[in-house]
């Protein structure tokens, strides 16, 4: 037995690979560490000791050189014997640091998308306003008796929480959504004006944001968004033929060409300020190098996609074949990207400056997205829940006349965590997504807290993606990501 | 680091960190010597989590750390050199540790 056959031995312990992933590019080979987010280029000798680290058994840890075995362990591929399977213990979950606030002005809305609420046929509304079943309710219509729309009052105490639970000092941000919030723009326009006095009596920022379907529009409404430097999202699914297949009024008619006269207004005028596009994937829909070069004729700054959350199984719901030619399309725009970063030009591709940032700042992410961390969503009720796809799903998180139900927010989180620290916890993309989005998981399984497992294969391909994508910006622009993600950066 | 080039903001970071703790391998540098008090050792009251967890293990989890250059108590345990099978069935200190072989001094 030579010395380091000793070594691993006297520490009395196996060794233990972790969840990480080796890819190549552009002739290098490249390691990604899950536990600890860190983004690694590999010389020869880490190579190949990690092909015979394949085959750790229980009798012990293929020999390693000190310096391969201590940069693993640094790194975070490598974990001593007595640290695997230990017991994960308790940690508190981080303080409600409230920062942006959903309001659902509304639950009408003046289309009936195809993928918006399973099995609702009537649209949103049932032409008086009031919305069709389903819309915004449990599955029950348990809360068909509760109110359709945010009275005024209920706008202003959702505004005075969001302030006076957010952190000294900070910039809070109210995004204005439905329904369509746009039914309701007398309503939009007066909660934007108090919000601004009742930040300022507090000495906070707020910035908005609002999603509409864009067929409201109109020059005064376009007009008032841009003077008050509100960021707005238009919901668009890409050319006339597929945005009308999946965003039809109820009547059956198109929206496209009304979407496209709102639009206008919007890009009359423009003072730089960004304007998105969320396209929603949805089933017969999933040509996204198409859409993506229509939306950007149009104006569109940015384009990020979305799959419709859909029941498995349900005539929204992608196949798998339709997955991966999303993906395809996502590989075409990824190198465009990388192209523009190269050439000074300002990406567009939404989601891929979302995953690049993740991979940049490789903080780990204990729970999917910010719902019931830095997000709540208040319904047309004033009732908050984690998010705005949450409304009506599961449990309340409280109110602004009552405050937090922590009980219910512990809970949530628990299950954000257990789901994580279980089924997630040996993938090494559980860092980006951590389990998925709780919405998604509940049509599919029926639980908040089911790993979305449906989309596993497809998320891992996505950030592989993306960590290819980084590295070439790394190697082509190494100044891009710092600029962009870093402590100062603007995305 | 020698073999890992950081490429994100993680990984630079890492690579920056002059060692995490508790990597045994770090202590390697110290110049091997066969004594009990050269060696400090911040081991066992914490775990890599910052947790005093380990403060309540059985007093056997600290078997290994009384042997050879890891000796930062006054050791009983033989040395690995010169036994070097002594703890060949004892895989997990807590679990195995009633396979550690008795070492007969020999003269």
């Amino acid at each position: 037995m030579d010395a380091m056959g000793n070594i691993a031995r006297m520490t009395g312990a196996e060794a233990s690979l972790l969840p990480h992933l080796r890819f190549t590019e552009d002739g290098e080979t490249y390691l990604y560490a899950a536990e600890t987010g860190g983004l690694f280029r590999l010389d020869e000798g880490v190579r190949d000791a990690l092909s015979s680290l394949a085959s750790i058994t229980e009798t012990g840890t293929p020999e390693l050189s000190r310096d391969v075995r201590g940069d693993l362990s640094k790194a975070g591929i490598l974990r001593r014997g007595e640290m695997a399977g230990r017991e994960v213990r308790p940690v508190a979950h981080p303080p409600l640091r409230l920062r942006t606030l959903v309001l659902l002005l509304t639950y009408s809305c003046n289309l009936a998308c195809r993928y918006c609420y399973e099995d609702r046929d009537g649209g949103c509304t049932d032409g008086q306003g009031r919305p069709g079943a389903g819309a915004g309710g449990d599955a029950t219509g348990s809360v068909a008796s509760a109110p359709r729309e945010m009275s005024a009052d209920s706008i202003r105490e959702s505004i005075a929480f969001l302030l006076d639970h957010s952190p000294a000092n900070s910039k809070v941000s109210i995004v204005l959504f439905g329904g369509e919030p746009l039914l309701r723009f007398p309503l939009l326009r007066a909660a934007v004006r108090e919000a601004r006095a009742m930040a300022h009596a507090r000495g906070k920022e707020v910035s908005f944001s609002v999603t509409t379907n864009g067929t409201l529009l109109t020059r005064e409404i376009a007009g008032f968004l841009k003077e008050n430097g509100i960021s707005v999202c238009v919901s668009i699914d890409g050319p006339r033929e597929i945005h009308d297949a999946n965003r039809p009024y109820a009547s059956g008619r198109g929206s496209y060409d009304d979407v496209l006269r709102g639009i206008a207004h919007l890009t009359a005028g423009r003072d730089g300020h960004p304007l998105a596009a969320r396209v929603t994937i949805g089933h017969g829909a999933v040509d996204v190098r198409k859409t993506f070069d229509h939306l950007r004729g149009l104006g569109f700054d940015e384009v990020g996609f979305a799959p419709a959350s859909a029941a498995e199984g349900s005539r929204t719901a992608l196949g798998g074949e339709e997955l991966d030619r999303v993906l395809d399309g996502f590989r075409e725009l990824a190198a465009e990207y990388a192209d523009d970063v190269r050439e000074r030009r300002m990406p567009a591709f939404s989601n891929m400056t979302q995953i690049l940032s993740l991979i940049h700042r490789g903080d780990p992410m204990p729970y999917p997205c910010g719902a019931g961390i830095g997000m709540l969503a208040a319904d047309p009720s004033g009732v908050l829940y984690p998010c705005h796809r949450l409304c009506g799903v599961g449990e309340s998180m409280g109110d602004p006349s009552r405050g937090i139900a922590v009980e219910a927010r512990t809970r949530f989180l628990d299950g954000a965590r257990r789901r994580r620290e279980s089924s997630c916890d040996a993938c090494w993309a559980k860092n980006f997504c951590s389990g998925g989005c709780y919405h998604d998981a509940y049509l599919r399984q029926g639980s908040l807290f089911a790993p979305s497992t449906h989309y596993c294969r497809w998320i891992k391909e996505l950030f592989l993606l993306g960590l290819k994508t980084y590295v070439r910006i790394q190697n082509e622009t190494p100044t891009f990501p710092e600029v962009m993600f870093g402590e100062r950066g603007i995305a | 680091m020698k073999h890992l080039k950081g490429v994100n903001r993680k990984g630079k970071k890492i690579e920056k960190e002059k060692a995490d703790l508790p990597v045994v391998e770090a202590q390697g540098s110290i110049p091997f010597m066969h004594t009990c008090t050269s060696v400090f050792n911040p081991g066992y009251e914490v775990d890599w989590t910052g947790s005093t967890k380990q403060l309540c293990t059985p007093i056997e989890t600290d078997l290994f750390g009384t042997t050879d250059m890891y000796c930062w108590w006054p050791g009983q345990a033989p040395d690995t050199y010169n036994n070097p099978d002594w703890n060949a069935d004892c895989n997990r200190a807590m679990k195995d540790w009633m396979k550690l072989k008795v070492v007969k001094p020999e003269w």
